[in-house]
């Protein structure tokens, strides 16, 4: 067995297949992460004069930076709870169909839809001289572009809450779906209506809680995934808050040098704040993708 | 609910998720559709005219794009498939896999932006082969998450068979491992070449606006309010997976092994 083992350890190709995970996966991380921490603490940059910690007193002395984590956590737990509600209904109405049919082919084709198209398409539909504004005119409803309540570059940001339902909530469903199939949960349900459970109760008492627990850490990676989006909200948010990662970008593109330290200290607490969910949620449950 | 009733609703989701397909491919072939217009004054194939030109620069974006996104996808599929081995058996499984989700997790323009200053110092920003490495950052990690599940006591022991044979290294990947990851490696190749396609913020970022791919003049186009051509652009984007999807499904998702 040893044999076997070091000869399986020591293959040129497994070297070749770590070291490549150094280059891309590890050394960028620590790179990126030590240039943007020495930036903001004024070891590193145009401006560098000395070690300092004044821009990270700036931008935790300002509110901006805070309207900004706030603004992103409410952003994609609103997306992702109207998301996991219409998902849920959906698989629980419709197993059969994203299983097999007609259905099951249309399911998968909003997930070939990108961030940015998904962004146009919203602008096309809630703006002020969208489709739908259109169509209110058309029925009276309003007498002018100015009349509608624009949907987009909103301040509860429910355009950019609309791409994000729209994107997720397909992809969702499959997921769901697939988690239904492997829990046997059609079986689950028979059992409990042979033993008097309404079906309604069921889904509520046995198919949700089972479903939900089995996605939890994709559903987890996923607010992760909506709360550093970039595209959505740059077409589709406010200039005041912006979420974190067009916050970021915004100050690191600025011609004042003076804020793209600033910038780095964003960078590094999303970063921070990120990493900590992930390491405990490896600490908690193994995380595998099982998609 | 009734069984007419879920019908309609069926009719009603089916209806919801093929709209944004004909509203962007109705918006590329619009002209003069202008406020309070629910349907367009002409539609003409004249905005579509613009791929067989050298004007807008749409046929180039979507050849960059195309070999961006195969570049990114053969890499990463390859070089994911040969990384997983060595951590899916290595006693630090653990510790390796957290690295793999970082990137995945983090935001993609952030950490571009974090990166961009060594892009910079390589001579990498504003060209393809830097956008296909940061692109790769991204991609690579992530196919050797989807390749995690594949390694097993199952495919160790083949592996061992080959040994056992005479076989080498080079064999057994040839004969046992690459046959028996047909269905994966397709999978990873496209889930990949999806994410390179859709790609943005990180594109914009280590491209600086000269890499233009698909991605780049949708938003180029939306800024300079062309609705026209931004959403012909979009159909170029999403009208090759769609199809794709619809043919085979299976790509899209695997089952774990």
């Amino acid at each position: 067995m040893e044999f076997f083992k070091n000869k399986l350890n020591h293959s040129r190709l497994d070297l070749f297949g770590i070291t490549l995970f150094f280059l891309l996966a590890v050394l960028p991380l620590i790179l990126g992460v030590g240039y943007a921490f020495l930036y903001s603490t004024g070891l590193f940059g145009a401006l560098s004069d000395g070690f300092t910690l004044s821009h990270w007193q700036e931008v935790l002395q300002n509110f901006e930076v805070y309207y900004s984590f706030g603004f992103s956590i409410y952003i994609a737990a609103a997306a992702m709870s109207i998301s996991i509600l219409l998902a849920l209904t959906g698989t629980l109405l419709f197993n059969k169909q994203i299983d097999e049919g007609f259905f099951s082919y249309i399911v998968y084709l909003p997930l070939a839809i990108p961030g940015i198209v998904a962004s146009l398409f919203i602008i096309q539909l809630l703006s002020g001289a969208g489709l739908l504004s259109r169509i209110s005119f058309q029925l009276g409803l309003i007498d002018s572009v100015r009349s509608f309540p624009s949907m987009v570059n909103d301040q509860w940001g429910i355009g950019i809450i609309t791409a994000m339902v729209m994107l997720a909530t397909p992809f969702f469903m499959i997921y769901f779906q697939t988690i239904y199939k492997s829990e046997r949960l059609d079986e689950l349900d028979r059992l409990a209506t042979t033993l008097g459970s309404k079906r309604f109760i069921t889904a509520l008492k046995v198919k949700v809680p089972i479903i939900l627990s089995r996605a939890f850490p994709t559903m987890l990676l996923y607010y992760i995934f909506m709360m550093g989006s970039y595209e959505i909200p740059l077409l589709l948010g406010q200039q005041s808050p912006q979420m974190v990662s067009v916050l970021t970008i915004r100050k690191l593109r600025r011609f004042n040098l003076l804020d793209i330290p600033q910038a780095y200290v964003v960078a590094i607490l999303y970063i921070v704040i990120i990493l900590s969910v992930v390491i405990y949620l490896f600490k908690k449950r193994r995380l595998s993708y099982d998609l | 609910m009734t069984s007419k009733g879920k019908y309609v609703l069926l009719g009603v989701i089916t209806f919801l998720f093929l709209f944004p397909f004909a509203y962007i491919v109705l918006l590329s072939l619009a002209q003069n559709w202008s406020f309070p217009a629910v349907w367009p004054q002409t539609i003409t194939l004249d905005n579509w005219k613009i791929i067989f030109s050298s004007q807008g620069g749409m046929t180039y974006s979507l050849v960059i794009s195309v070999v961006i996104s195969l570049s990114v996808a053969f890499f990463s599929t390859l070089c994911g498939f040969i990384t997983s081995k060595f951590i899916a058996y290595s006693a630090h499984r653990q510790k390796l896999m957290l690295f793999s989700y970082f990137p995945f997790i983090l935001s993609p323009v952030i950490y571009a932006g974090c990166l961009y200053f060594f892009f910079i110092k390589f001579d990498l920003s504003g060209t393809v082969v830097g956008v296909v490495l940061a692109q790769l950052i991204i991609a690579y990690p992530y196919a050797v998450i989807i390749f995690s599940g594949f390694w097993s006591d199952k495919m160790k022991n083949l592996e061992q068979l080959v040994t056992t044979l005479g076989g080498n290294t080079w064999q057994s990947y040839r004969k046992v491992l690459l046959p028996s990851a047909t269905g994966m490696l397709l999978v990873c190749f496209f889930q990949t070449y999806l994410i390179s396609w859709f790609e943005y913020g990180l594109t914009a970022i280590i491209g600086v606006g000269q890499v233009q791919t698909l991605t780049i003049k949708v938003f180029q186009y939306i800024q300079e309010a062309n609705i026209y051509y931004a959403a012909l652009a979009a159909c170029l984007l999403i009208l090759p997976p769609a199809i794709l999807l619809y043919v085979n499904k299976r790509f899209v998702f695997k089952t774990q092994h």
